[in-house]
């Protein structure tokens, strides 16, 4: 495991374990095909770097997380489902990068897109066993710029 | 569980609460989260940007304002920016971001604010709020 992955899987599991009372077990050595995953949003950032965090999960961690960050069940979380998966999206991907770039650097987070780009080789990614399903997260960073 | 058996004393008077978030999902999560702990509110308005947001902190007596960093129109920054340091007037003010750099953080504090990282327990919530209740004023 590199270190963008070890960054990834601690930034992840706070994240699903605080936000969305997800317990997270161990990472999964083979990864899921996309099938298995269906549910993708991305996160682009800018600043010292630019890039892109997406994060796919299964279909019953997309159920729960809504479920369970806003305390409904059912159909009542039905119309905030993607928003959930985004605000975790969003909280992985800012607690992740000082890990990665450093905790002084400034980046800039664009509001999460559903949906997810296409991978690049190179991309650090980790998948981890949540409850019953899984969630696959992959950051793409671009070279750091020029200050 | 939260526990309520140490309720607020600073703030037993309804709160009158601003949440600037352009997440509604965390809106909605704060909201439900303050209320869990006994935090007692008055109106609750929602902003999804910070423009939004300093409209109605011009127009209703807010009195605690927690507010996002990363925000369309005006972030939370340049939204703390414009309103200036916390006065006895005015409301306190809690950052609550997934930005989890020091330098952001710091950046916050020296503005005279509370800053609350995200994902954050119920309990570290209400603490972040009875400390900003209870923050001395900068204009006295």
């Amino acid at each position: 495991m590199t270190d963008n992955s070890i960054a990834l899987r601690v930034a992840a599991t706070l994240a699903f374990e605080e936000l969305g009372l997800l317990s997270v077990g161990s990472a999964v050595e083979t990864p899921s095909g996309v099938d298995a995953l269906p549910a993708a949003v991305s996160v682009a950032f800018d600043g010292a770097h630019a890039g892109c965090l997406t994060l796919r999960v299964s279909d019953d961690v997309f159920r729960a997380i809504a479920e369970n960050m806003l305390g409904l069940d059912g159909e009542e979380a039905e119309p905030w489902r993607w928003d959930a998966l985004g605000e975790m999206a969003n909280v992985i991907c800012g607690n992740a990068l000082p890990y990665i770039l450093g905790p002084s650097a400034c980046l800039t987070l664009a509001p999460p897109a559903r949906g997810a780009p296409p991978e690049t080789r190179g991309a650090s990614h980790i998948e981890l066993e949540v409850v019953t399903g899984r969630a696959r997260i992959l950051l793409d960073l671009a070279e750091r710029r020029r200050q | 569980m939260i526990d309520r058996s140490d309720a607020p004393a600073a703030a037993q008077a309804p709160l009158t609460v601003l949440v600037a978030d352009d997440s509604r999902v965390m809106r909605a999560m704060i909201i439900r989260t303050l209320r869990l702990a006994g935090i007692p509110l008055g109106a609750v308005h929602e902003a999804a940007d910070g423009e939004a947001g300093l409209g109605i902190l011009a127009s209703e007596p807010v009195t605690l304002a927690l507010v996002d960093i990363n925000m369309p129109r005006l972030s939370g920054l340049d939204m703390l920016a414009r309103l200036g340091r916390p006065t006895a007037r005015g409301p306190r003010v809690i950052v609550v971001s997934s930005d989890g750099s020091d330098a952001r953080a710091a950046q916050v504090m020296e503005m005279g604010h509370g800053f609350l990282h995200k994902p954050f327990a119920p309990e570290d919530l209400r603490d972040a709020v009875l400390r900003a209740l209870d923050a001395p004023d900068h204009d006295r």
